[in-house]
């Protein structure tokens, strides 16, 4: 602002004033810059965060369940049984873990995405066949509504698709926690403007009035601002949770490579 | 494992932890009861109060600390501990407030829930012993006749014989035969054990009801005139026998 301000003033010297235009431009850039840099460290808060929060629950059952099992085996007459039921359990949280730690270690190697022409009707064609088995498994209709002309977008085909796929997943699992366990999820794809709207609609956990709110969601959040889209969850009292995409055609501006990068 | 364990109740939302932590306690010798969500516990709570409440923080409807206000304002005094995984320190210092009696931050290892529980169960049985101790004064207290409660009272605030007599416009003798009835029927045997009583009743005079396990014991209606004849006396101070007229210094009490 305070560049802007100087430029105005000095506008009858034209020297001046387009070194300060230069100035303002730089400005802006860095600007643009530390903003796109807080929205990244907002999601990856958010993100790191979760995945905390996803961490400590199963280490707190590890810890509880092999204790438990010392006790059992410690006792006069080992409750063999009951030990190897703690240790069962043990193993199962730490497979959780395991899946949470794998999410960490897929962001820590991350590649670039790749810029590619993406057709998310296919996509989500592709999303619907992956989570077949689980949405049968939990008795939950996957309803699919398409539109004609869905704008071809620009990303990463295997990021955007994990992001589907993540919120698809988040999708089944609160509608069979929810009162009305069968209702259907409804997946809609259709044009929304200059960018293609990718919308889940599904129940809410009865238990739950914000649904979807664990890493995978976080997840797809990171996944979304690389490519310049954006995520929003709306709740309604009613109808339950929608979780609405929207995938611009193009690619995103790259972030300059330094604060003092020269004018490109 | 013993019926007469004590019972601790786990409501966190997460599976897991719920049957990780029941079994854990389970192993120790405690009965276990575990709820996903608040009002699952709410609804299903038992007539026999739990000896402790082992409650996460943040859960989804009815959070950890609003389950607590609920608890407490249905009467409940069960001792919570509390459990997070976020260690959001104004949510903290809000379930202390609460009068939490712990806190456990997840990850917490066995000792440390262990000790927690130990410690809500104990004072648990602390305050049963207190309130059954309480409820066993209010069952001696329900022996005395309305006239024996106000010779009581007087008594125990530290007037004599004499001066009971005219207050209540009787002989001294017969306020001898009300002290002694009142020493026997309350079972003390001295002055300073009817002092002492008497006292212990007064400190919990805000309490009409009592729930002690599962049944609710309401405070005897003798109890009113021993609490209303002490606060009156010591309203006045010590007043001079004939400070006031008989009628006035005396209740309405029929024999």
């Amino acid at each position: 602002m305070s560049h802007r301000l100087v430029a105005m003033e000095l506008d009858d010297s034209s020297a001046i004033g387009r070194a300060d235009s230069r100035d303002d431009e730089l400005a802006l850039r860095h600007a643009r810059s530390e903003l796109r840099r807080a929205a990244q460290l907002a999601v990856a808060g958010e993100l790191v965060a979760s995945i905390t929060h996803d961490l400590r629950q199963p280490l707190t059952a590890v810890e509880m369940n092999i204790s438990a099992a010392i006790h059992f085996l410690r006792r006069r007459a080992p409750a063999i049984d009951d030990a190897i039921e703690a240790l069962d359990d043990a193993l199962r949280q730490q497979h959780r873990m395991r899946d949470a730690l794998q999410v960490l270690q897929d962001l820590a190697v991350r590649r670039e995405p790749r810029w590619d022409d993406v057709d998310l009707v296919a996509l989500v064609h592709e999303v619907i066949a992956l989570v077949e088995t689980d949405a049968l498994a939990r008795r939950v209709p996957v309803v699919v509504d398409a539109h004609d002309d869905v704008p071809i977008v620009t990303g990463d085909a295997t990021l955007i698709r994990q992001a589907f796929l993540n919120v698809v997943l988040d999708a089944l699992e609160a509608t069979s926690k929810s009162t009305t366990p069968t209702a259907p999820v409804h997946l809609t794809i259709g044009p929304d403007g200059e960018a293609a709207a990718f919308t889940v609609a599904h129940a809410a956990p009865h238990n739950d009035s914000s649904g979807v709110s664990t890493w995978s969601l976080a997840l797809a959040k990171s996944i979304a601002a690389a490519h310049g889209a954006e995520i929003a969850v709306k709740t309604m009292p009613k109808s339950g949770i929608s979780v609405i995409m929207r995938w611009p055609t193009h690619r995103p501006m790259p972030l300059p490579v330094s604060d003092d990068a020269p004018d490109a | 494992m013993r019926d007469d364990a004590p019972l601790v109740v786990v409501v966190d939302d997460d599976e897991a932890i719920c049957r990780s932590v029941s079994r854990m306690l389970g192993a120790e010798g405690y009965r276990v009861r575990a709820y996903t969500t608040a009002r699952d516990y709410l609804d299903d709570r038992d007539e026999a109060s739990p000896s402790c409440a082992l409650v996460d923080i943040r859960m989804p409807d009815v959070d950890g600390l609003a389950l607590m206000r609920a608890l407490r304002g249905s009467g409940s005094e069960i001792p919570t501990v509390f459990m997070t995984g976020i260690g959001h320190i104004p949510t903290v210092v809000e379930a202390m407030k609460e009068g939490a009696v712990d806190l456990l931050a997840k990850p917490f290892t066995a000792e440390d829930l262990s000790g927690a529980v130990a410690r809500a169960t104990e004072s648990d049985r602390r305050t049963h012993d207190d309130r059954r101790a309480l409820v066993e004064r209010w069952r001696r207290l329900e022996r005395l006749t309305p006239r024996e409660a106000e010779v009581c009272a007087l008594v125990a605030c530290g007037l004599l014989n004499k001066r009971i007599a005219a207050l209540i416009g009787t002989k001294e003798k017969t306020v001898k035969v009300h002290r002694g009835r009142v020493m026997r029927k309350l079972n003390v045997s001295s002055v300073a054990e009817l002092v002492r009583f008497v006292e212990s009743v007064l400190a919990e005079s805000n309490r009409r009801m009592i729930k002690l396990d599962g049944a609710e014991v309401h405070r005897p209606q003798i109890a009113e005139i021993l609490i209303s004849v002490t606060a009156r006396e010591r309203d006045q101070g010590a007043p001079a026998p004939d400070a006031a007229p008989m009628d006035q210094r005396t209740m309405p009490l029929s024999h």
